[in-house]
């Protein structure tokens, strides 16, 4: 473990004496308000003292467990029990005074000795406890976590109708709580690591041995050890330093609020990246088919989930091209528009003091502040914005005779087909590429519109996750990934995890593959 | 698929005018189909080519054989012939642009545009580029769906009627010009490096020829059927005009060949793309030294003057006669030659493996 920046020459091992320990800590620390030092003698009569952060300790676990453990009963009347269990290393041990031995007698279940004081600050710093002992080299870690936690609530940003309810909180052991409770496979890894030169953050690298294919766990962990920086600022951070392009308005990583989708990742045989102090956890590799996806497919009948995934993808079409076609069509190809809807627009556009291109870009660009606004005002006056945004505005503006009627409605449009897209962060790039479009659109009509497609898909070609091309299972073509892809079949024939994950245990169940093989 | 969209470009738009040129009636179909099969030989003996490189590329493969000057030779001529195959293709869009989509608008701007979205497809990794292609096919395809199921409605089996009266001159000036539009397929010889299975690749490559003359089966013999055989040779590109044709119930678009070109525009870019990307390897060939934005930035401007040059539809016909020209010499006639003198070597290999223990 490297720890620089220590100004103090550091004892690398704590001493014997309480007191100089005590005052090592309070010298390194600052000794700061919320530093918690209660020195006590034990039942035996020796000195010891137990340091830890206020608020972030259970002081209940301390108090009970510890401190009144140790004061009131005396090492001996322990021994009667713990004779049999001692091993040859733990005599040395005890020998050296009957306190050492009452530690191993405290009444707790996460308990541990170490020597190390770059180990022992972390341990006081991240919530627990630490007991000193008089003439004891070794300090007792006590596991004593216990802070103010949000309680598991509904996603915030992921909402569905029918499936499970809770989400992930800051807390990262509630977190890995929720994924143990939905699968209970011994394989299931949950792989610690500690980033952040100073916030010290955990993070857990989550994955099913024996389904996940190793190398990809491999370059999941090599990354997350180059990882070098202050503070992991939330997933965010993470997300951006180990994702493959940084240039990319895509998102090449998955984050998620819903432990049921990280689950299901899970045992596609994807890895998840759990960090510490944010809701978002991280699923990776993912393909762009990703973004279309919801849980909710696989709860549901598989006849609607495949229409709505459909749905989804004329969603994101609307989302991305409408305003471009509407400038395109209204600046270059009036010819393409069946003669009475070009009449009827032609006319809503009467008195209409801007070119089509310009009133889009006003407008969209309105809805965009709206949108924006939105977010940051608290939830209650949020609605007013929506109201006064989108009624009053909109109204006023075809009344001013600034825009048409038929440009709000395309606006609206656009802007619900981009709500209908299940991720949040897929949707603000296609925002952005809606722009790029709007503009391509403007200067080179529907020819433009299709270079930018080009453009757009060129880059999409180009770009991988983890080593996994983004535009998979399409392109390269898998055509057992389509199983699941754009639309999804009955749950008995999706036999196989994703095959562009090069999984170990590829099947996932075995009575269909037999049914297969009889057709 | 690579082949298959390599194949279509935009040769499909103006070939029924080509073959109804030579042709009477409906009797361009023979020339298409002979055509079609003289291409699968020629195609299939690439192929063998190819495969035999295995996993050296294609130009490293005729180092081995007829030394580095022939190679030098062979990599200059492939050079200019993909340049202007990427050019010729970018020009035709711009034309068809200019007709159809937007008639102020000059060609310069357009191809200049067309141009730069290639050097960026280029510029990124050669993989990407053949997983365009799986995308943007079936797009095409679908296109092409839609414009024979809905076109049918003008079928005039009277139009094709009667048959067998081209004198074989005339199929075999046809063929000709079939065959032109069906080169493209010795770009396996330098993609093959990117299959899964390469000794599979001569039935990629017969596939992606036989979807090709489908294609332009189907396409031939409605265009004729719909507009006749006077009226296909006196438009310039009939496949368009076809999907001009093309109404939906409820008038739902207007003017459906805009859209249809437009879709048509992104296997056009595979095409063009793919042209300017071996011309890239070519000239990597060439220049060892040069890394590839430094080649990019030469080819670019060349591609765009060739692609300048012709002032008027009938010098951009010659242009395209030359570049056929060129493709035959270098498409087929070199890789076969290549062949020949591969199996001979390797027959005197085999002899001196023999010898030399």
């Amino acid at each position: 473990m490297e720890h620089n920046g220590q100004p103090l020459e550091q004892p690398s091992i704590p001493s014997a004496s309480v007191k100089d320990n005590i005052a090592y800590i309070k010298q390194l620390l600052g000794s700061p308000g919320d530093l918690l030092i209660r020195t006590f003698l034990t039942a035996d009569g020796q000195k010891a003292a137990v340091v830890c952060i206020e608020g972030l300790v259970d002081k209940q676990v301390i108090q009970n467990q510890v401190i009144s453990q140790l004061m009131q009963e005396s090492g001996s009347s322990f021994t009667r029990t713990d004779r049999t269990e001692n091993t040859g290393q733990m005599d040395d041990e005890y020998s050296r005074g009957t306190v050492a031995r009452t530690t191993e007698q405290l009444s707790l279940q996460d308990m541990r000795r170490s020597s190390d004081w770059d180990e022992i600050i972390l341990t006081i710093l991240s919530g627990d406890a630490v007991l000193f002992v008089e003439e004891m080299e070794d300090t007792v870690l006590i596991g004593s976590k216990g802070w103010k936690s949000r309680a598991i609530e509904e996603p915030q940003t992921e909402s569905i109708i029918r499936g499970p309810r809770d989400g992930f909180t800051e807390d990262i052991r509630t977190n890995t709580t929720l994924i143990r409770r939905r699968i209970r496979d011994p394989h299931l890894r949950f792989d610690s690591y500690c980033i952040g030169r100073r916030s010290r953050k955990d993070l857990i690298v989550a994955y099913i041995d024996g389904v996940v294919n190793p190398m990809l766990v491999k370059e999941v962990k090599r990354r997350i050890n180059t990882i070098d920086m202050d503070d992991a600022e939330g997933s965010g951070f993470v997300e951006q330093w180990i994702q493959d392009h940084y240039w990319s308005p895509y998102p090449q990583i998955l984050n998620t609020e819903r432990p049921d989708k990280v689950a299901g990742a899970l045992l596609q045989g994807r890895v998840a990246v759990l960090v510490d102090g944010t809701p978002f956890q991280l699923i990776l590799p993912i393909t762009i088919s990703s973004f279309i996806q919801s849980p909710e497919d696989y709860y549901q009948n598989w006849i609607l989930a495949s229409v709505l995934r459909i749905l989804r993808v004329f969603a994101v079409f609307i989302a991305l091209f409408l305003p471009g076609l509407y400038i395109a069509l209204l600046e270059y190809h009036h010819g393409m528009l069946p003669s009475k809807l070009a009449f009827s627009v032609a006319g809503t556009r009467e008195g209409v003091p801007f070119p089509a291109v310009m009133e889009t870009f006003l407008m969209e660009a309105t809805l965009e502040l709206l949108r924006e606004a939105g977010v940051r005002l608290p939830k209650s006056i949020g609605q007013t914005i929506g109201v006064v945004g989108g009624l009053v505005i909109g109204e006023a503006a075809v009344t001013a005779g600034i825009v048409s009627p038929v440009m709000v409605v395309i606006v609206a449009v656009t802007a619900i087909a981009s709500f209908a897209i299940p991720s949040y962060g897929f949707a603000i790039s296609i925002r952005l590429m809606r722009f790029l479009i709007m503009i391509a659109g403007s200067v080179f009509g529907l020819y433009g519109i299709v270079l930018a497609l080009i453009i757009n898909c060129i880059h999409l070609v180009n770009l991988r996750s983890f080593g996994i091309p983004y535009t998979a299972p399409l392109a390269p073509l898998r055509l057992s990934d389509w199983r699941d892809l754009i639309y999804r079949l009955p749950v008995i024939r999706l036999s196989h995890r994703p095959e562009i994950l090069e999984t170990m245990d590829s099947k996932r169940l075995d009575k269909s593959s037999k049914k297969k093989g009889t057709q | 698929m690579t082949i298959a969209s390599m194949l279509i470009g935009v040769g499909i738009l103006t070939l029924p005018r080509a073959v109804a040129t030579y042709t009477q009636s409906f009797d361009g179909w023979m020339s298409i189909l002979l055509a079609g099969c003289i291409a699968l030989i020629a195609g299939l003996l690439v192929s063998k080519v190819a495969i035999r490189a295995g996993n050296k590329t294609f130009l490293d493969y005729s180092v081995s054989l007829v030394g580095r000057p022939v190679t030098y030779l062979i990599a200059a001529l492939q050079f200019s012939y993909f340049l202007g195959f990427c050019s010729f293709e970018t020009r035709a869009i711009a034309n068809i642009s200019k007709q159809y989509l937007f008639d102020r608008t000059p060609v310069e701007y357009i191809s200049l545009a067309f141009i730069l979205v290639v050097v960026y497809g280029v510029s990124g990794s050669r993989s990407g580029l053949l997983r365009l292609n799986v995308l943007f096919l079936p797009s095409v395809l679908i296109m092409v769906v839609i414009v024979v199921s809905f076109g049918y409605r003008w079928f005039e089996f009277e139009n094709l009627k009667p048959f067998f009266i081209t004198p074989p001159l005339g199929i075999v000036q046809g063929m000709k010009e079939v065959i032109y539009s069906l080169l493209g397929f010795e770009i396996i010889l330098y993609y093959i490096v990117f299959m899964e299975r390469p000794e599979k690749a001569a039935k990629a490559v017969s596939y992606g020829i036989v979807v090709s003359v489908v294609i332009y089966l189907v396409i031939y013999h409605l265009v004729v059927g719909v507009f006749s055989n006077i009226g296909v040779m006196n438009i310039v590109y009939p496949t368009i005009e076809l999907a001009k044709e093309i109404q939906f119930p409820g008038n739902f678009f207007e003017r459906f060949e805009s859209l249809f070109f437009v879709i048509w525009i992104m296997t056009v870019f595979n095409t063009a793309a793919m042209g300017f990307d071996l011309a890239n390897e070519c000239l990597s060939f060439l220049f060892k030294k040069l890394s590839k934005r430094y080649r990019l930035l030469i080819i670019a401007p060349i591609a765009y003057l060739i692609c300048m040059a012709p002032g008027d539809m009938a010098e951009f016909a010659t242009l395209g006669t030359m570049i056929s020209y060129m493709a035959i010499l270098s498409g087929i006639l070199l890789p076969v030659s290549l062949l020949m003198f591969g199996g001979k070597k390797k027959k005197e290999e085999k002899g001196n493996d023999k010898s030399g223990g």
